[in-house]
């Protein structure tokens, strides 16, 4: 399989059918990365589109010194943050309808929601972006040993939660 | 979470769940795990939680995402990036180690600067002093030392000197609260060291202190008991000494004095014993009139001479401790008007300070603010990210 790299490189040179495919293997990996941290479906969608067409913007200045993915995750974390700035200048939001889920997913929803935000944060980014601990540091822009720190605690706190609720 | 007796944290049991770990630890951790229910047991929970989460699932991308991004993508041109952008990544690609190499050497070339620049400096400042290398002892010094006599019982002959010859210098600056006494006390100190003012000037400025400047002439044995008597008469601001020696030159003039005299006295015997004519005769006297004159500039040098290195030289400035009078002469347009302009004064010489310092200092801060910007800017930017971190 053609790694994420050659594909970005390739797309540098030209080559659409490389992002298509870049596309389609981080489209929804990078969807639910901002419908787990936003409350606004459409808005999600929104920063996912906007993920993507900055890196078609900025293809020309990339440089191949980290892998694709955390590239990917660093656009979108910085988008996220973003958002949030704004919607905290914006004050409360009404609520959302929010499709109906299983219990399981509730319980775990309202279990991260509980934790310390930057634990959170670090926790989302391990468990379902699925980046190393260095790929998080560099994203959060923290030492390594606090990623590891804080991941554990985070976890650790959710491991509690979990046992009461059984 | 961590047992004292474990031989591992709970962060790197965590890890080697996580796939973190390199392989040589990996092995500890798993033979570690195999022996401690207790590590199992919280390895256990983490894979829990690990397993719990996925359960949070997130519906698909609509399909305007895929819509706007190939949209995005069409409109985008086919050609690679222009070159111009390519020079530039590859230039900055290169940066990180060409910036550490040109800050490594920023960084000298600003300690070898300053260093030389001090040097100068120092040097500049004690040439602007006046003060050269220290005599060994300028107090060795104090008196000359004649083959025919000492400074004190001097005869007008004098041979070659025995020991050298220093002409002695001194300043002093003082400031004083008893202005009104001072004149009388430096008298007192002059006249019982065989001294007297060469030169005295006393200014009463207003709006600030006044101030006695004067060269006082000391036999040069007596110069330091006299600044030591002076020295009490106030607060020393500045004091600097100087021993210039004068022995060769003073050498130098007496043979070429004494040639001039034996040309003289030739010339004399020259016009008593030979007869000519008249022409020669007036040329003669011309030429001893000339030879005269030289033996009469060559004396007045000498004793110039004689009398640096007999009298040393203080130059004294006593400044008065200023207490602000209140002043009630002067209409209130005047002063007002005087206010004003020391006003503009002010504000133009605080204008032409700024002006001369950008202009005499501007280009070099400017040169070392380029230089260390960006190793400036890396250093900040790390410090803010471990800061945030």
């Amino acid at each position: 399989m053609v790694t994420d790299e050659t594909l970005i490189l390739e797309f540098q040179r030209g080559s659409r059918d490389a992002f298509e495919e870049l596309f389609a293997r981080y489209r929804e990996p990078v969807h639910g990365f901002f419908r787990r941290r936003l409350p606004d479906r459409q808005r999600a969608e929104d920063l996912t589109q906007e993920t993507f067409l900055a890196v078609i913007r900025a293809t020309a200045r990339y440089e191949p010194r980290s892998p694709v993915r955390t590239y990917l995750f660093g656009i979108a974390f910085k988008l996220v943050a973003a958002e949030r700035r704004s919607l905290a200048r914006q004050g409360p939001a009404p609520p959302q309808i929010e499709t109906p889920a299983p219990e399981a997913a509730l319980w775990v929803r309202e279990a991260i929601g509980r934790l310390d935000p930057s634990e959170r944060e670090i926790l989302m980014l391990r468990e379902y972006e699925q980046l190393s601990y260095a790929e998080i540091a560099g994203i959060l822009r923290m030492p390594l040993n606090t990623v590891r720190t804080r991941l554990l605690r985070a976890r650790l706190a959710l491991k509690e939660q979990l046992h009461a609720t059984r | 979470m961590q047992p004292v007796n474990h031989p591992l944290a709970a962060e790197e049991l965590m890890a080697y769940l996580d796939g973190e770990l390199p392989a040589a630890q990996a092995v500890d951790v798993s033979d570690h795990l195999r022996q401690c229910a207790e590590c199992r047991e919280l390895a256990d929970g983490l894979r829990s939680v690990s397993q719990a989460l996925p359960a949070w699932e997130v519906e698909g991308s609509g399909e305007r995402v895929a819509r706007g991004v190939m949209d995005a993508l069409r409109v985008r041109p086919r050609t690679p990036p222009p070159a111009a952008l390519q020079v530039r990544r590859k230039w900055f690609g290169l940066s990180r180690w060409a910036w550490g190499l040109a800050s490594a050497l920023a960084l000298l070339l600003v300690v070898v600067s300053l260093n030389r620049y001090g040097t100068q400096r120092a040097m500049l400042a004690e040439r602007a002093s006046g003060l050269g290398p220290p005599p060994e002892d300028l107090a060795a010094y104090g008196g000359r030392q004649f083959a025919g006599g000492t400074v004190g019982g001097r005869t007008d002959a004098p041979s070659a000197p025995a020991g050298p010859m220093i002409a002695r210098t001194a300043s002093l600056q003082l400031t004083t609260r008893d202005f009104d006494h001072i004149r009388a006390r430096l008298d007192d100190i002059l006249q019982r060291h065989q001294g007297y003012f060469g030169e005295l000037n006393i200014a009463t400025p207003t709006g600030a202190g006044r101030m006695l400047s004067g060269r006082l002439q000391v036999p040069a044995g007596q110069l330091d008991a006299a600044m030591s008597e002076i020295r009490p008469l106030g607060h020393v601001d500045s004091e600097s000494q100087n021993g210039e020696e004068v022995t060769a030159a003073f050498t130098d003039l007496e043979a070429r004095l004494d040639n001039s005299r034996h040309t003289e006295q030739r010339m004399v015997d020259l016009l008593r014993e030979r007869t000519g004519k008249l022409s020669d005769v007036l040329e003669a006297e011309r030429e001893l009139g000339r030879v005269r004159g030289e033996i009469e500039q060559m004396e007045a040098q000498r004793k110039g001479l004689l009398k640096r290195v007999d009298y040393a030289t203080l130059s004294l400035t006593v400044n008065e401790e200023y207490k602000a009078q209140l002043h009630t002469d002067g209409s209130a347009s005047t002063q007002f008007r005087n206010a004003a302009v020391d006003g503009l004064r002010a504000a133009e010489g605080s204008v032409m300070g700024v002006g001369l310092f950008l202009l005499s200092d501007g280009p070099v801060l400017l040169l070392w603010a380029a230089v260390l910007f960006f190793p400036a800017r890396f250093a900040w930017r790390r410090w803010h990210a471990r800061r945030r971190g």
